[in-house]
């Protein structure tokens, strides 16, 4: 099929198909037509789920249908022509539906974002109750959940002797499990999964284990087979002169696996049994670093001058640059036997155990914290969408629609839980063909599997191709392949063709990752240009580099839009190319590269926190002496701190010269100044306040890039302070040191751009240069268990799994070393796909560098890195590019001789003034006056405030009405009504009796005395009860309640304040004297009040109603 | 002439608050002195009065609960199961309950089948489960008596009002509001409404940000500017996710009002108000509070430790806060990752910190004099009195918002005493401290209004209020109209009406807040952030026909004029003639003469906190004195090969026995039970395998350990001490040096930077010198010697240097090795000495294991500046302009 037919194809509504979608081909067109498209057949946008990889592709896949759809664009370029058409189709239906007033309809999101919606929408069926969004850093809390583990070893819990044996096989090395099993939980997802493909049950695991093993042996003898017929050699006679080598060895007394052969009746073939002959096999053709032998002697068995050492020169001599057989060889002799070691066994179990504990608790850790990462948001969707057994979940009763139509961007880089999760929402969708799904749905899924680069991130290009084959679920899909390059010109689409094609894999492998290679044909005119660039050192390297791109900027000042960029693997790879850079005065805009705390300005941020937090941190105290803010010499500082003097010690303050002086005190000021406000402003405001006034921002050497990461510290530290990261310092760092720059803002006059192969995927630039190509990666990282999925012959998926070796080897066993081989096959298979996605952002020109040491007799690239893969197609053209840049030169290292940094002390000038703007000055017009009535709080008077609050409201009923109008019935009703009362108020049913006898006896003491009576009459004239008054009082505004206040018949206003308290014990009158002292202020600020609004005698007084007395106050 | 019964009532509290202080200042501005406000409530704090009364009034015998009380019996019914955890699903079904009558939804009760998921079966279940729970104990909830307050009105056992004015109820009546008005008009009272004055709304200009944080500072400034030029203006900032931007918000108005309080001078009052609080758990004083309580009393780790130690709160904090400073400091060099509350008492005391430590004392009885398990009241009481004993409060003088603070914590502690009607059975501890802990996360707290002129609020609380003058801000296209927030537990067609359940219903919600919104003031403004590259933000398509201008940048601090002291790498000379340390002076002179200058003459030592269990270097130090112990006594190789199985065994144990009590002395916790097992078992395992390469050597005997050895180099005296130093057949020594770590012989190569000069430097002191010098490497996996001799001294490992390969193979002989250790040791004390302290790593490598980068700022130096010819420029990330 064309390019044109499968474009058109792949964006009609009622196909389900999946595309690949090359570098180039205008996938996200792509995406976008076949979206405009479905709204025409939706009845609301929110039946369209349309899944992308980042944020960023969400939001311009997001912007670019609301550009169309928009009335008023129009566009002219012909490949936008499709999309517009159908964009105009739907303008009536996205009118009706507000679409563009509310972009937040289409439901366009990350999967994260997707399952996080989920997750929110079903807090009960996804077991999960209400999640904030995903915790950005969630280390501290997979360390806790390991340290609680970890703690159980020293208690009852079952897992103790598991712990024990874990810990005993590793040495105790307690600390390193903890970071091991912290590591492991972030990646909780891919062990989880495999743990659950195999229930770890010995005999299961040892027969996927020999099955693999058998298969391996059986490659094995094939190759030797094919080998030795291709050279003639008969087997019997290798078998004999092996059996020879044996008895010869066995004559010595050595120990060597050669010695199998003594009794070997045949060739080892693919039975396990026969792994003792491939290892005596192998010891007898290679050497202990896996070449041919060179030379045969008697420590293989074959003493000089016998006709057996003769034959078998011979042989080896034959089959020396067979590399295939040379790798079998040492394949085979390095397999395990099928089966588990018994304390590897006994520790695996233990570990499983251990790992699956660790992710329950961290669980918990997540409940208790409100929080979850990832992982959990993808596992609580995938649980709230239910499963097979119990019944999918209906979304429609979850959602306002049910979801009609997914699309999946980037597929390629999907993970087993992204699978999953499509494999639910589509459950029920299978129609009656092939690519077409039921009642009208419809599943597309772009990506392309050559630019699978997400390993690390449990993406696995295999399930692509799996759902190619054989659909999602039982949803079976059309496959379409898009074949345009848009993108690069002609030469480079021709280059990538021709020199990645071939070093594909022929066959693919879903298992391992192996994904074909699928060639593109150019869209765009002839022309473009490749370039191989070789050089001795890494110094000559970034020269020609920085040259290279000088000379291009300067080709193309003509050209507005020009942009380059210099792609590597990783950041340490830029080291000499940066500074080349800037010695030509390039600009360049680096993105994400650094990490944070490498910054000087974040470093100066990060001693003045200590220096705020821990102030007994001398360290970091001497560092903000030393920062650019203040800047002591080393003499200053010595004279200053030398001789361990305390930091802020006068008399070594006053040795100081005039102008240091002044420096360090304005330190140690601003260091004092700050404990003022110690726990009273966010330490982040501490923090930032101290470096503003020192110069902090001022002192930057690059503004623009400065200011922003220092932005960025500051948010993370906001951050760590709410995590509660800043009890344990260890904690912050390790927040801190996943940290990186946002780099340099964009700007139009920057016209490089330099990157990660990572960060560069989906972009494009005029210039590409790949530098570096032949570093390898960086080292591997050890984890506490190895696990290797694979999908086995008969289809099904399986697991091999092993233990972490024992802290007492040096060297991993065969059955660890098996799976970490297979690992690296699977990595060097990403690794193709890199340089396929690096290669592929180039426009006009792509340039590929690396170094190769000349002096080598033969030149090869470093296992493991990126040239080593391009080497079988253009190993050639470096080489002779190599001859180009360095005829004859004898080259070092070609690393730049160490040097000394730059010394130079750069600080603030002393003259500096901090220019802090001035405060605007401000009072309340009129300030609550606060605190004169507070009284202390008295914890143990808690059930006497309740008792005193019933009281008062029963008085105030009563004293609403009059004490005339009270009924008898209607007394007893109230006094009734007491339990109920301090119930309300919290008291517990076995202390009800007594403060209700309290209240009662209050209550009914005032109903029966005259004074209370008098005060509860209703004969009195103006009264009230609970009566807000307000006013001004000494120019503060009091706003009180009065509880009850009458004009009695001699014209007096009273003013009475009930006050419930009781004094139990003799000498009653000091305690009401002491009652008058303790509210008089109150009384008079009541009693100013009312003098304002009424001109008659006032008196105010206190009512305590369980002594009876009135006390005149003031 | 009192009062005249005037209720006004206001949709929120914030609304109710500033119409009386309104009214108050008018009053004043009047001239009145003093006066008879009228009511003026929140209409749920009038539903509350209303609840109050009917309470006193009526004999219905059910008792009404607060949203906290009722919470717990959400929490009680919940199916636990379910859940992973304890996550907080009982919040979620007390929002659908309130939803549910707040907008007169269908009774859960009466949901078809058809319309149930997972989610809003189970909340019916609860909701069941909740009512049954109710009625049996005679209990009622605001939200239910809410539903029941028309009815009762209806029946006459609630009375009204005689008049109703309802003020800035500009938002459509929720159907519950509704309810109640209606049967208090039908029953007579007279309702009135003052509602927003009507007009056009403004056309506001909207600027564009680049960043959220610059929108904020923008509409501050905007806000001062306004104020400057009309001091008696009220202004409004309308920030729509207030909650989750207070610190940003005070941060960027503090910097604006108040630039001497923001660099952390003296301070006044602030002529700006945020109407959002935050959690009490989130305020120091309330969180330190917390966390007291929630020390354990057998022990405590050093993070916790860190709460009590700078807690500002606690007595003695003015005078004795570096003295704390001191013990954490202390403690972080020195003390494991967990302490016995007596250790830390002594700690405490050694600094100088006795108050503390007294305190401690008095909390830790009265601690211990908690009970098992209580009503919530009796640990309200307990927790106040062990805040008392420790003297919670008592420390630096509270200012007016602690001290607002601390009256809102007690609030908490008696509200939490309420819970006491609502629980069934007495709680732990450990359930007390959590459920408090759960309820100060859950309230939110603010200091008061003063009256200020500046308010910064949410959409809710700017709502129903006339300003002078109003910055709109976030007026992007994702928060007008916002997400649609169906209640997950109420099936969908039961909540259509809810105008926040469908996109129509925000939609249309949107529009009339923001009309309300520009009509709120005179002068209107409008901001938005454009977002980040990921997430790119627009303006909200509702107000596309308004001006926009993207807003000036704030402009970039104005650079500092800078000094340079060209290369300050030479600190005064060392007047001492000797160092501490033994030759760590050396290696770190080798490493980094900054590092020794710093480390050594600074006294800037490395304060990382301990992590639980042992380090390597614990690790390395046991196997090290279990071996000086083994061998302690013993001659040597004869005697090693004397000793039988068991007697050897005996030793070996006895050894790590006694190592593991020295590491455990000081300090009890440094490991726990199991981990004292085995480490023990994995110390007698090494020994146990390290003595058998022992029994491959020649003979030897053991002629010291620990041997102190004074060296001196260029004048500098150094002590330090040998491993070991055995004696061989011949009468030669050989110096052994225990190493658990990755070092190897190479370290040794005599150069200006050696990389490890510890045995080279006892090699060129010892008279005689030794014949060889060996690590013994104590790996478990790479058990061996690993060293240098003279001559065949018999041990595997240890090679001769004739027949050394690499870089010594260049060495004429053993004399040249010494005449070269000396020099260059003799070279690095002579630097030392004369002060010189370049930043000058031996290696990158060394600079990843060292605290001082920030010190000796090696990130800003360029590495290529002096020593490379061909330089120029500076090597630093930036675009190359500067
Ligand atoms: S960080 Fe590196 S340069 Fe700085 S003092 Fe330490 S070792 Fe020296």
């Amino acid at each position: 099929m064309g390019d044109g037919d499968a474009r058109r194809q792949a964006v009609e509504p009622q196909r389900s198909v999946i595309v690949q979608a090359p570098a180039g081909s205008g996938k996200t067109t792509l995406l976008v037509e076949r979206y405009l498209g479905l709204l025409a057949v939706v009845e609301a946008p929110e039946e369209i789920l349309a899944i992308t990889f980042t944020r960023k592709a969400a939001a311009e896949m997001r912007q670019r249908i609301l550009r169309y759809l928009n009335p008023e664009v129009h566009a002219d370029a012909a490949h936008e022509q499709a999309a517009l058409a159908k964009a105009r189709a739907v303008r009536h239906k996205v009118a009706a539906w507000r679409l563009l007033e509310n972009p937040q309809r289409l439901l366009i999101r990350t999967i994260d974002s997707f399952n996080h919606y989920l997750a929110r929408t079903m807090p009960v069926a996804s077991a999960l109750g209400p999640v904030p969004a995903p915790a950005d850093n969630t280390q501290a809390m997979y360390r806790l959940a390991a340290r609680r583990v970890l703690a159980l070893v020293d208690g009852n819990d079952a897992l103790a002797a598991d712990l024990e044996q874990l810990l005993e096989w590793r040495d105790h090395r307690s600390q390193d499990i903890e970071d091991l099993l912290t590591g492991l939980l972030g990646r909780r997802e891919q062990w989880l999964r495999a743990l659950s493909v195999a229930e770890p049950q010995r005999a299961r695991l040892e027969a996927v284990l020999s099955r693999e093993v058998t298969g391996q042996l059986a490659r094995a003898g094939s190759v030797l087979q094919r080998a030795l017929a291709r050279q003639g050699i008969e087997a019997s006679q290798l078998l004999s002169l092996l059996r020879y080598a044996a008895g010869t060895l066995r004559g010595t007394g050595s120990a060597s696996v050669i010695c199998a052969f003594a009794e070997a009746d045949a060739l080892p073939g693919a039975d396990p049994q026969a792994l003792p002959l491939w290892q005596g096999l192998a010891a007898a053709f290679l050497t202990n670093d896996g070449a041919f032998r060179r030379r045969i002697d008697k420590t293989i068995g074959f003493p000089p001058k016998t006709p057996e050492k003769d034959a078998f020169q011979d042989i080896i001599g034959a089959l020396t640059g067979d590399d295939a057989l040379r790798d079998a060889l040492q394949l085979a002799g390095r397999l395990p036997q099928p089966h588990y070691q018994e304390d590897e066994w006994a520790v695996l179990e233990a570990l499983v155990r251990v790992l699956k504990r660790a992710a329950a608790e961290l669980s918990l850790v997540f409940a208790g914290r409100g929080k979850t990462d990832f992982a959990g948001l993808a596992e609580a969707a995938l649980r709230g969408l239910g499963d097979e057994d119990s019944g999918y979940t209906d979304l429609g009763l979850y959602l306002d629609r049910r979801i009609q139509h997914i699309l999946v961007d980037e597929f390629q880089d999907t993970n087993w839980g992204q699978l999953h999760l499509l494999e639910k929402l589509t459950a029920g969708w299978e129609g009656s063909a092939p690519g077409v799904a039921a009642d009208g749905r419809s599943l597309f899924l772009v990506g392309d599997p050559m630019q699978s680069i997400y390993r690390f991130r449990e993406a696995e290009v295999g399930l692509y191709i799996r759902c190619r084959d054989r659909g999602v679920g039982p949803l079976m899909l059309e496959s379409k392949r898009l074949s345009r390059n848009f993108r690069s010109r002609a030469e480079i689409v021709r280059w990538v063709n021709e020199r990645l094609g071939p070093i594909f894999p022929e066959q693919e492998d879903i298992a391992a990752g192996a994904v074909a290679y699928a060639a593109s044909e150019p869209g765009r005119p002839a022309g473009g240009r490749v370039q191989i660039l070789a050089h001795p050192g890494e110094a000559a390297e970034a020269e020609a580099i920085a040259e290279l791109l000088a000379g291009a900027l300067a080709a193309q000042t003509a050209n507005p839009d020009f942009k380059a960029a210099i792609i590597v693997r990783a950041r340490s790879h830029l080291q000499l190319i940066l500074p080349a850079l800037t010695r030509r005065s390039l600009a360049y805009r680096a993105v994400k590269l650094d990490p944070l705390t490498s910054r000087p300005a974040v470093q100066d941020l990060l001693a003045l926190t200590r220096a705020i937090a821990q102030p007994a941190d001398r360290a970091a105290v001497l560092a903000v002496l030393r920062s650019p803010v203040c800047g002591l010499t080393l003499e200053d500082l010595w004279m200053l701190a030398g001789d361990g003097r305390a930091l802020d010690d006068p008399d070594a303050l006053a040795r100081l010269h005039e102008d240091a002086r002044a420096r360090a005190l304005r330190v140690l000021q601003a260091l004092a100044d700050v404990r003022v406000q110690w726990r009273r402003r966010p330490l982040r405001d501490l923090v930032e306040g101290v470096w503003t006034r020192l110069g902090g921002p001022a002192c930057c050497q690059h503004p623009a890039t400065d200011l922003r990461d220092a932005r960025l510290y500051l948010n993370a530290l906001d951050q760590a302070a709410a995590d509660g990261l800043l009890e344990d310092w260890n904690d912050f760092e390790e927040l801190l040191a996943d940290q990186h720059t946002e780099g340099d803002p964009p700007r139009a006059d920057v016209k490089i751009e330099v990157l990660t192969m990572h960060g560069a995927k989906g972009l494009e630039w005029d210039l590409v240069v790949l530098p570096g190509l032949n570093r390898p990666p960086g080292g591997n990282d050890r984890a506490l268990l190895h696990w290797l999925p694979f999908t086995a012959a008969d289809g099904r998926e399986q697991v091999l799994l092993a233990p972490l070796r024992s802290a007492d080897t040096r060297h991993d066993p065969p059955l660890v070393e098996l799976i970490r081989n297979e690992q690296k096959t699977r990595s060097s298979y990403e690794n193709q796909r890199l340089l396929y996605v690096a290669t592929t952002r180039a426009k006009e020109q792509l340039v590929l560098s690396a170094c190769l040491d000349p002096t080598k007799d033969e030149i090869r690239p470093a296992t493991g890195s990126l040239l080593a893969d391009l080497w079988p197609t253009t190993g050639e053209d470096f080489r002779s590019a190599l001859t180009r840049a360095a005829p004859g030169v004898a080259a070092g290292d070609g690393s730049a001789p160490a040097s000394r940094p730059d010394q130079t002390l750069r600080r603030i000038a002393g003259s500096w003034q901090a220019s802090v703007g001035e405060r605007l000055a401000w009072k309340p017009a009129l300030p609550p006056r606060e605190r004169a009535f507070d009284i202390e709080y008295n914890w143990a008077g808690m059930q006497a405030r309740r008792t005193g609050t019933v009281l008062h409201r029963l008085l105030e009923r009563v004293g609403r009405t009059g004490i005339e109008a009270l009924a008898d019935a209607q007394r007893q009703r109230l006094i009734q009504r007491i339990p109920k009362l301090l119930r309300a108020m919290g008291t517990r049913s076995d202390n009800i009796e007594e403060a209700g006898a309290i209240v009662r006896a209050a209550f009914e003491q005032t109903l029966n005395s005259s004074t209370g009576r008098w005060l509860l009459s209703n004969r009195h004239r103006d009264a009230a009860c609970e009566l807000s008054v307000a006013g001004v009082v000494d120019g503060q505004l009091l706003s009180a309640v009065v509880d009850r206040t009458f004009v009695d018949a001699e014209d007096t206003r009273w003013i009475i304040d009930y006050k419930s308290g009781y004094h139990a014990g003799a000498d009653l009158q000091s305690f009401l004297d002491q009652e008058r002292e303790r509210y008089q202020a109150q009384l008079s600020g009541y009693r100013r009040l009312f003098a304002q609004i009424e001109q008659r005698r006032i008196r105010t007084a206190l009512y305590l109603p369980r002594h009876d007395q009135l006390i005149e106050v003031g | 002439m009192l009062a005249p019964d005037r209720l006004v009532l206001t949709p929120t509290a914030r609304l109710a608050r500033d119409r009386s202080r309104t009214l108050a200042e008018q009053m004043s501005a009047a001239g009145s002195g003093a006066w008879f406000p009228p009511q003026v409530l929140s209409f749920s704090a009038w539903l509350t009065a209303l609840r109050d009364d009917y309470l006193l009034s009526d004999d219905d015998p059910r008792v009404p609960i607060s949203a906290g009380q009722a919470l717990l019996i959400w929490q009680g019914l919940i199916d636990r199961e379910v859940f992973v955890g304890e996550p907080r699903v009982a919040e979620l079904a007390q929002r659908a309950w309130r939803l549910i009558h707040e907008h007169d939804l269908m009774a859960p009760q009466d949901w078809p089948a058809l319309w149930l998921s997972e989610d809003s079966r189970r909340f019916r279940d609860w909701a069941a489960r909740y009512r049954e729970a109710c009625s049996r104990r005679a209990l009622i909830d605001d939200w239910a008596f809410a539903a029941e307050v028309p009815s009762l009105i209806v029946e006459g056992r609630i009375s009204t009002p005689e008049t109703i004015e309802l003020d800035g109820f500009d938002l459509p009546l929720t159907p519950l509001q509704r309810n109640i008005l209606d049967a208090c008009a039908a029953a007579g009272t007279r309702i009135s409404r003052r509602d927003a004055p009507p007009g056009d709304p403004e056309q506001p200009i909207i600027l564009q940000y680049e960043e959220p944080d610059d929108e904020l500072v923008g509409a501050a400034r905007w806000a001062r500017l306004q104020l400057e030029a009309d001091p008696a203006q009220s202004i409004a900032i309308v920030v729509p996710d207030l909650g989750n931007r207070l610190a940003h918000v005070e941060r960027s108005f503090r910097q604006v009002f108040d630039p001497p309080a923001f660099s952390l001078q003296a301070t006044g009052p602030e002529p700006w108000h945020v109407s959002l609080g935050r959690p009490l758990a989130e305020w120091p004083l309330i969180a330190d509070g917390l966390a007291l309580l929630s020390l354990g009393d057998q022990g405590l780790t050093q993070p916790q430790a860190t709460r009590p130690l700078r807690s500002p709160f606690l007595p003695g904090w003015v005078e004795e806060a570096p003295a704390r400073e001191r013990a954490l400091a202390q403690l972080a060099r020195w003390a494991p990752y967990e302490l016995t509350w007596n250790e830390m008492r002594h700690e405490l005391r050694a600094a100088g910190a006795g108050l503390l430590a007294d305190r401690l004392e008095d909390w830790e009885a009265q601690r211990r004099a908690a009970p098992a398990a209580g009503w919530p009241s009796l640990w309200a009481a307990q927790f106040q009195q062990e805040l008392s004993s420790v003297g919670f409060a008592g420390g630096r003088a509270l200012d007016s918002r602690e001290y607002q603070g601390l009256q809102r914590w007690h609030e908490l502690l008696e509200a939490f005493s309420a819970l006491d009607v609502v629980t069934e059975t007495p709680l732990t501890r450990g359930q007390a401290l959590a459920a408090l802990a759960e309820r100060a996360a859950g309230t939110v707290f603010r200091e008061r209004n003063p009256g200020v002129p500046v308010e910064i609020l949410g959409i809710e609380e700017a709502l129903g209020s006339r300003f002078d003058a109003l910055w709109l801000t976030t007026l992007d296209s994702t928060t007008w109209p916002g997400p649609t927030r169906r209640e997950p537990l109420i099936p969908g067609p039961v909540q259509a009406a809810v105008p926040r359940a469908t996109s129509e219903g925000c939609m249309a919600r949107a529009e009339q807040e923001l009309q309300l919104l520009l009509r709120a003031a005179t002068v209107v403004r409008g901001s938005y952030a454009r977002g980040n590259e990921d997430d790119p933000l627009a303006l909200t398509v509702l107000l596309a026909h308004c001006p926009q201008t993207p807003a000036e940048r704030p402009a970039p601090p104005e650079p500092a004029a800078m000094d340079h002291v060209r290369d300050d790498d030479r600190a005064p000379a060392f007047a001492a003639t000797s160092a501490g340390g033994g030759t760590s002076v050396l290696r770190q002179q080798s490493d980094c003469p900054f590092r020794a200058f710093a480390q050594q003459r600074l006294g800037a030592v490395d304060l990382q906190p301990p992590r639980p269990g042992l380090d390597a270097g614990q690790r390395g130090t046991l196997v090290h004195r279990a071996l000086e112990q083994f061998w302690n006594g013993l001659d040597g190789r004869a005697a090693l090969l004397a000793l039988d199985t068991e007697a050897l065994s005996m030793r070996i144990q006895n050894a790590a026995v006694s190592a593991l009590d020295r590491l455990t002395r000081r300090y009890r916790l440094t490991l726990s039970r199991a981990g004292r097992r085995l480490e023990q078992r994995r110390t007698e395992r090494v020994l146990a395998n390290w003595l058998a390469v022992e029994r491959e050597r020649g003979d030897f005997t053991v002629e010291g350990h620990e041997r102190e050895i004074t060296m001196t180099f260029s004048g500098l005296t150094l002590t330090g001490k040998i491993d070991r130093i055995d004696r061989l057949e011949d009468g030669s020594t050989v110096l052994i040096d225990y190493k658990t770590g990755r070092t190897s012989r190479g370290d040794w190569y005599p150069e200006p930077r050696i990389a490890d000069p510890q045995l080279p430097a006892y090699a060129v002191t010892l008279r005689p010198p030794p014949a060889a010098i060996a690590f013994a490497r104590l790996r478990p996996e790479d058990l061996r010697f690993d060293g240098l001799a003279r001559h065949d001294v018999g041990m595997a490992g240890v090679t001769p240097l004739a027949n050394a390969r690499h870089r010594f193979a260049a060495l004429a002989d053993w004399n040249e090795l010494m005449t070269g250790w000396r020099t260059q040791l003799d070279a690095l004390a002579g630097d030392f000495i004369a002060g010189a302290a370049a930043v000058a790593p031996r290696t990158p490598a060394v600079c990843s294991f060292c605290h001082l980068q920030a010190l000796c700022r090696v990130h800003e130096r360029a590495p290529f500046a002096d020593a490379d010819v061909e330089a120029g420029g500076t090597a630093s990330g930036d675009s190359g302009d500067g």
